[in-house]
């Protein structure tokens, strides 16, 4: 067992909502956080991306401590070196694919033709070259994603976050473009958290899977564990139609 | 029977705009326009409305940025703010030229301490046409700035920090181009305001040829001594006020769809 690239205590309060969650990733794998609108997994990841402050606990990324609520400690988005990747994408609409590519090398001090370059090599890399000086309102889903996607890689992050990466793409394309992702995240090779409330997303892409519900975890293991032997009725219907092997 | 009376409506706004361009001097407008004291006015109106334009986007803009970002304070407070945005909209400018000479005169509140420590007098000088001006048209700027960054994703703040980017560094390549058609239609709204401007100015700034003489005030002048001039001005002003309408006519005419 590796030691945890990812060590994370994270509790977060919204007036009676109660966010806790203990989060471990080994590096080189990728954590899936799955489960229901108002569970507290898109709270889970904008705590991890620095964006909310947590009430308690702790975020740990190898040996540097991002966030420490008992220490005073917590360094601010900017600064983290975490990449995300957001639900519908956000890309920047004034800027093209090439600009949002270069957008984090710019804003972090690169002469703005060098960040353009090494955005548009990226870009040839993932066979979107001829679409590197495209607006974003042009790309298909599973362009835009794969976009984000590099706008966040390009700055070799510790950590990489993506939230819902699934949700924004129609239903025909979402198989092709989910293995593609799988591919690349495999050739990404960091420490990966994927927020998703669709349990084939985490079967599809994760090495382990975290079952939220409320605020709290529910269960956490291998996909094949939570399929074969999930704790209670709830996991059971998430991951029903995988059983018999097909995710 | 509504149309009876919404053609009335529709005739009152438009005939007096008729009546003015049939009494024009067409035939002398070149010269009328080139009359030295014409000149000045519009050289001066010009001059002050960009300057108040300028001083509006610089100020106001920040300003729109708060309130835009006041959804977390205190609900009275957040209201109170607006209000007293909003207040030179509703204020009468006359008004506000008595208000700007109290503040600013050589008696007034600031205006002492600015006479007494830089010897600096504002009334009656073509900086008080700026002030004046800027004082009645800056609250259009705000507010479609203001609209402009409410209708924005400032989720895409989030993303931008993410990307290590700072606050500047996302205030100028992030918000300010999403809001930019709503800085320009800002702008468009506050240049012709503050060009139209008469009442503040000439409380507050006077009435000085080609130093505060603008042309609202001049062609107010010009109705007694100079017809023809007066209608002149009067043309060139509905020409810059008919501009900004096309200009902003997606925006403004055509509805929020446009």
């Amino acid at each position: 067992m590796t030691t945890p690239a990812l060590d994370a205590h994270l509790v977060a309060r919204r007036g009676d909502f109660r966010l806790d969650l203990r989060l471990r990733v080994p590096r080189h794998t990728i954590t899936a956080i799955v489960g229901p609108n108002g569970s507290g997994k898109t709270t889970a990841l904008r705590t991890l991306a620095g964006l909310i402050r947590p009430d308690a606990g702790h975020i740990r990324v190898g040996d540097r401590v991002l966030d420490d609520v008992e220490a005073g400690i917590h360094v601010p988005p900017a600064r983290r070196g975490t990449g995300v990747v957001f639900q519908d994408y956000l890309l920047f609409p004034h800027l093209s694919a090439a600009e949002n590519v270069a957008f984090g090398l710019a804003a972090q001090g690169l002469p703005h033709r060098e960040a353009l370059e090494r955005a548009r090599a990226w870009l040839d890399r993932i066979d979107l070259g001829a679409l590197a000086g495209v607006r974003p309102g042009l790309l298909s889903g599973g362009q835009a994603q794969r976009v984000a996607l590099a706008r966040a890689l390009i700055l070799d992050p510790a950590v990489l976050l993506l939230d819902e990466p699934m949700a924004a793409l129609d239903v025909t394309t979402r198989q092709e473009v989910r293995a593609e992702l799988g591919s690349r995240l495999r050739a990404f090779g960091g420490t990966t958290v994927i927020v998703t409330h669709d349990p084939a997303d985490a079967l599809a892409l994760a090495d382990e899977i975290v079952v939220l519900a409320e605020g709290g975890v529910v269960q956490r293991g291998v996909p094949a564990e939570l399929v074969a032997s999930p704790v209670n009725a709830y996991v059971e219907s998430l991951f029903a139609a995988s059983r018999g092997g097909i995710a | 029977m509504l149309v009876v009376p919404a053609a009335i409506g529709l005739a009152f706004l438009v005939l007096p705009l008729v009546a003015l361009l049939a009494r024009v001097p067409w035939g002398q407008l070149g010269e009328i326009l080139a009359a030295p004291e014409i000149g000045s006015a519009l050289g001066l109106s010009l001059g002050c409305g960009l300057a108040a334009t300028a001083l509006s986007l610089v100020l106001g803009i920040p300003l729109a940025w708060v309130l835009a970002r006041s959804g977390g304070w205190h609900p009275v407070l957040r209201r109170l703010l607006r209000a007293l945005v909003t207040i030179p909209l509703v204020l009468p400018p006359v008004v506000g030229g008595v208000a700007l000479l109290l503040l600013l005169g050589r008696r007034g509140l600031l205006g002492q301490y600015l006479d007494a420590w830089f010897g600096i007098q504002l009334p009656f000088t073509t900086p008080a046409v700026i002030l004046s001006e800027t004082f009645v048209a800056l609250p259009f700027l705000v507010l479609a700035v203001e609209g402009a960054l409410r209708g924005a994703d400032l989720r895409l703040e989030d993303a931008a920090e993410t990307l290590g980017a700072s606050r500047f560094y996302i205030f100028r390549r992030v918000t300010l181009p999403l809001v930019a058609p709503g800085v320009v239609a800002g702008a468009v709204l506050c240049f012709a305001r503050a060009l139209g401007e008469f009442g503040a100015t000439i409380t507050f700034a006077g009435n000085f040829p080609g130093v505060t003489r603008t042309m609202p005030i001049a062609a107010y002048l010009a109705l007694e001594t100079d017809p023809p001039a007066a209608y002149v001005i009067s043309l060139v002003l509905l020409a810059v006020s008919i501009a900004v309408l096309v200009s902003l006519r997606d925006r403004w005419v055509g509805g929020l769809t446009g």
